[in-house]
């Protein structure tokens, strides 16, 4: 669309009328005067009361419009408030902000269509992206261009009322939803009851004869009782229809809207007639049906969504509050920064602050990928989602909500999650004009009827414009990625986009980082040779060191019993020497120990090679001058590396190591894991990796796997990156996939569902596509009543939903069963 | 017949709100308490200034199905076309019912003004009154309602002049009548506030309804003898006895 009208200024409240408080067409106002009147019969009555000094009987109005008359079109201001853009917009980069708007009236694809449109049609909007399942509009605009109200009424104006979605406003406006829609088809099932029960009366009369006057009068009857049903429950159809053919293209909701219009006047003018047939029953029903349906519809999808919404299945969804002494439980939305809250043993950390009394220990898997508890006490920070495992403590609540990491870590996944897969863009152009060849193909059998029997030609039409259901097709990608993604985040695999599922189902090559990602990520003894008596000496010395292999050290010996006297000195890049007991200790390097101790006997330098080329770190260790042991170090392989990359390979990937450590280690490492010499690359620094990343890319997908922070170029520059370590957001910053879990096998479980995902989305896209060419086929060689049809289409939507949320694309851990 | 009834007695409910609002204020006055949450309905005043309000409007109505017969039987042979009465007043409340909806719609069209007699006439009549007991204020201000410039009260007197009888057309100004009861019954009782959101929705739907009672006119859905047979075939069968 390349209009460029902006967006309507602010409506002027329709005035009232004086005397009667309808709204005064505009036209007619009359400018500047005191009074305006809808009609001159009011401002003739209004002289009269007036000339009669009468005029106290107006109060007898008191249920008239309270003045003015409610304006036609919302205003909007009280989104411009500074407080408000204060609490709910964001800022970004180029003086632009964002914010999150849930809208009214959004249930298929061609909305998500209309609305990312929005740019073009007000200036000063840069993107608008639209999250189906939960209908809420990211608009990212400049504020010196355009206010938010105004981009607000553009969006009232397009046919989606908008709303603030955080919070309570949000429930609100959802609430009043459905009560709405349940309303409407609560009427809808009312009149299509009663105008069935008077068809039967006419269709026994059909076969038995009724007379002319009882047949009208049914007619009639039935008629009146299908205005409301058709006004206020078909008038969703004909809104939406309407609303789309405004903005220039054809709706899903236009051939629904043609059915039953088209039904209604057939059984207008037959009744006005008096002979022929009325499809009243049909149209009632019909439209109870699709509202039906249309409601199930938008609570599964919201339902997804909110499961979807990593945030609330991050979070307890209540908090105890300790106030004056006192434990309550509030619901999570109230809490504010300042607050002291309660977290008992097994509960989840509700947001993120200050230890203020007690201590504990709490499980930092989600955000660090750590599984090991980590001790906290009073002063220490805690994370929002963060299991809290041994004792209660109380916590001072410093940020809650989205400003948590947690809540900032989601908040970038859900930004991304809206990115279309090419899948989706396909379904979309289809849908397009899958409308023109329904209307094309209704009017052709319509024609083509007419001649061979012309009684049934509007029926055949009918039928063929209700039974094509373009939501199925709309849907079924959409909401099997979303659906799939959600799964995804519960079970630990954070994906930034809906595109990624669509990548991850192309095999090609697999580059993989070594340590943290194969490997445990930390060194550990797995070689002792020599005297096994200077181990709990070795111990105590290594009891005071900071470094890694200190600590592996200690990992594999043990914590010593407490020495009498220990003297250390540290040596940064060589080793330690230490006074243990009165023995001289000197562990480190070959060089090191053999600078300090004298010289290394041959027996051990022979030992000491064979471990660095088996890809260990060897370390020797003198005591009192001679030097009697070699211990060999190494980052061992995580137990479930080789059955995992197995499992890759099998699903057509070919992985490849890309390590920043020795190129002799990340050999030792790929013989293990059955790779080929050529793709275990050590020695590469994360520049040479950006540069393997690249070069692989141009023969095809490639795929990167490894730290987020270190890797990031070569994540971003992969096809798919995947991050497995290193801070969740800096991870994802870069990368497209975050792995909370540890494990290689997360990696072939990530790929595996990745295929089931797009397993569902073609099985859904082949089923709408079936279901539709069979029912036309069926409508246009008459074998379809449009009851019937009516039925069927929002079966057909219903079946690609539970086919979309059932499948099972992820699972979940079953660690998950301690979470509340 | 049953067509026109059931016409006009859906676009009579439909549009009766406005009814509500602009005669609500002669309500109040016939029934002289102060406004405020309690008043005594004075049933004999309601009956009376409904009832008023029906005889007016029934004998609007029969001088309008006469003038229309007259249209019919001199109009219809001279000018040859059947059912004139029927065809003028479709089309008048047709191009009305257009203009009322660009209106709504925003457009500018011209208003057109009361005679300026009928009203201070009407004026007069209420005046008169001000002072006299409720039952002699209702039955009045029903009676001078006729009077009142309401453009929803013309096009149904046309629809009336269609169907080309005095007897047709005071039974359609009855049932136009009884079409405005629920509103001006339930007027004070405060359910006017349930319709509130809906009030913005009369005007357009005023307009559409009298659209549709036109273009049925004009199909000759409202004759008071059954489709097919007006005056002509009254002729007819008056040549064959």
């Amino acid at each position: 669309m390349a209009s460029t009208e902006i967006a309507p200024a602010a409506p002027a409240v329709r005035a009232a009328c004086a005397h009667c408080g309808l709204p005064v067409p505009p036209a007619a106002a009359v400018d500047g005067a005191a009074r305006q009147f809808c009609c001159e019969g009011c401002r003739a009555v209004w002289a009269i009361l007036h000339e009669h000094g009468l005029e106290r009987y107006y109060a007898l109005r008191e249920g008239a419009a309270p003045a003015p008359a409610a304006p036609a079109d919302r205003l909007y201001a009280e989104l411009d408030d500074a407080a408000f853009q204060a609490r709910t917009c964001r800022p970004e980069p180029g003086g632009r902000v964002s914010t999150e708007l849930y809208l009214e009236g959004v249930h298929c694809g061609a909305c998500v269509w209309l609305v990312e449109k929005l740019p073009g049609l007000v200036p000063g909007v840069a993107e608008a992206r639209l999250d189906l399942p939960r209908s809420q509009v990211r608009v990212v605009w400049d504020p010196r261009a355009v206010p938010l109200s105004a981009i607000a009424r553009r969006l009232g104006s397009l046919g989606y009322a908008p709303h603030p979605c955080r919070g309570l406003a949000g429930q609100a406006a959802r609430r009043r939803e459905d009560r709405a829609m349940l309303a409407r088809i609560g009427l809808a099932g009312a009149v299509a009851g009663n105008v069935m029960a008077i068809a039967f009366a006419l269709y026994g009369g059909m076969l038995d004869g009724m007379e002319p006057e009882f047949a009208a009068f049914f007619r009639w009857a039935s008629l009146l009782l299908t205005v409301p049903s058709l006004i206020w429950g078909g008038g969703v159809f004909f809104r939406s229809a309407f609303t789309a053919l405004r903005a220039g293209t054809l709706g899903m909701d236009l051939p629904i809207s043609i059915g039953l219009l088209a039904g209604f006047l057939h059984g207008v003018v037959n009744t006005a007639r008096g002979t022929g047939e009325v499809y009243f029953d049909s149209v009632t029903v019909l439209i109870f049906l699709l509202l039906s349906g249309r409601y199930l519809q938008r609570r599964q999808q919201r339902a997804a969504g909110d499961a979807a919404e990593l945030i609330a299945s991050l979070y307890p969804t209540s908090a105890r509050l300790v106030e004056h002494g006192r434990v309550r439980e509030v619901p999570l939305e109230t809490l504010t920064p300042g607050v002291v809250v309660e977290v008992r043993a097994g509960d989840l950390v509700p947001a993120d602050g200050v230890i203020v009394a007690g201590r504990s220990t709490v499980d930092l898997s989600l955000l660090s990928g750590e599984s090991t508890p980590q001790s906290v006490a009073e002063g220490a920070p805690v994370h929002a989602g963060t299991l809290n495992v041994s004792s209660r403590i109380e916590v001072r609540v410093e940020r809650t909500g989205e400003d948590t990491r947690v809540g900032r870590l989601m908040a970038l996944v859900e930004e991304h999650a809206r990115r279309r897969a090419p899948i989706a863009q396909l379904a979309d152009r289809i849908s397009g004009h899958f409308v023109a060849v329904v209307l094309g193909l209704a009017g052709a059998t319509f024609v083509l009827w007419a001649r061979v029997d012309p009684s049934r030609a509007l029926d055949h039409a009918a039928a063929l414009l209700i039974v094509t259901c373009p939501c199925a097709l709309g849907l079924a990608t959409p909401l099997a990625v979303s659906a799939a993604i959600g799964r995804a985040a519960r079970a630990g695999f954070l994906i930034k986009g809906g595109d990624v599922l669509e990548k991850l189902t192309r095999p090609g090559r697999m580059w993989l980082d070594k340590t943290g990602t194969l490997t445990e990520g930390r060194a550990a003894l797995l070689r002792w040779h020599g005297d096994e008596a200077v181990k709990p000496l070795v111990a105590a010395a290594e009891a005071h060191s900071s470094h890694p292999l200190g600590r592996a050290f200690l990992r594999a010996l043990g914590e010593p019993a407490p020495p009498a006297r220990v003297e250390i000195a540290e040596t940064h890049g060589g080793g330690i020497e230490a006074t243990v007991d009165g023995r001289r200790l000197v562990v480190g390097s070959a060089a090191f120990v053999a600078a300090r101790a004298g010289a290394v006997p041959p027996a051990l330098a022979a030992v000491a090679a064979e471990l660095a080329r088996d890809g260990l770190t060897p370390v020797l260790i003198a005591v009192d001058g001679r030097v009697t042991a070699a211990a060999g170090f190494g980052d061992p392989l995580r137990a479930d590396a080789v059955a995992a990359l197995a499992r890759v390979r099998a699903l057509g990937w070919r992985p490849g190591i890309l390590s920043g450590d020795d190129a002799r280690i990340a050999e030792a490492a790929g013989r293990h894991l059955g790779l080929a010499a050529p793709d275990c690359r050590g020695g590469v620094a994360p520049e040479d990796k950006l540069r393997v990343v690249l070069g692989s890319g141009r023969e095809g997908p490639v795929v990167m796997i490894g730290d987020g922070v270190n890797d990031a170029a070569a994540l971003a520059a992969a096809t798919v990156g995947i991050a497995v370590a290193g801070g969740a957001e800096a991870a994802l910053a870069a990368a497209d996939v975050f792995l909370v879990r540890p494990g290689v096998a997360r990696i072939a479980e990530l790929l595996e569902g990745s295929r089931r995902a797009m397993r569902v989305v073609r099985r859904n896209l082949a089923f709408s596509l079936g279901y539709n060419v069979i029912g036309v086929t069926l409508a246009m060689t008459g074998l379809l009543n449009p009851l019937v049809a009516a039925i069927l289409m929002p079966l057909s939507s219903l079946t690609v939903i539970a086919s979309s949320y059932r499948a099972r694309t992820f699972d979940r851990p079953a660690r998950e069963a301690v979470r509340p | 017949m049953s067509v026109l009834i059931a016409t006009v007695l859906g676009a009579s409910l439909l549009g009766s709100a406005h009814c509500a609002g602009m005669c609500g204020g002669f309500v109040g006055f016939y029934t002289g308490t102060t406004p405020g949450p309690r008043r005594r309905p004075l049933l004999l005043a309601h009956l009376a200034y409904n009832g008023g309000r029906l005889g007016v409007y029934a004998a609007l109505g029969a001088a309008a199905g006469a003038l229309g017969a007259a249209l019919d039987t001199t109009g219809g042979v001279l000018l040859g076309i059947q059912r004139t009465a029927a065809i003028v007043s479709g089309v008048l409340i047709t191009l009305w019912g257009a203009r009322s909806l660009l209106e709504v719609l925003g457009a500018r069209v011209p208003r057109l003004g009361a005679p300026p007699g009928l009203r201070s006439l009407a004026g007069r009549g209420i005046g008169a009154v001000a002072t006299a007991p409720p039952l002699l204020r209702a039955l009045v201000v029903g009676l001078a309602t006729g009077l009142l410039p309401c453009g929803w009260l013309y096009v149904f007197l046309a629809t009336a002049a269609g169907t080309g009888s005095a007897l047709g057309g005071a039974v359609l100004m009855a049932v136009f009548w009884a079409g405005t009861l629920p509103a001006m019954l339930t007027l004070g009782l405060g359910l006017q506030a349930l319709a509130g959101p809906l009030r913005r929705h009369v005007p357009v739907v005023c307009a559409i309804a009298m659209i549709v009672v036109g273009l049925l006119a004009v199909a000759g859905r409202i004759s008071a003898v059954a489709p097919g047979a007006g005056p002509a075939t009254t002729h007819q069968r008056h040549g064959q006895h």
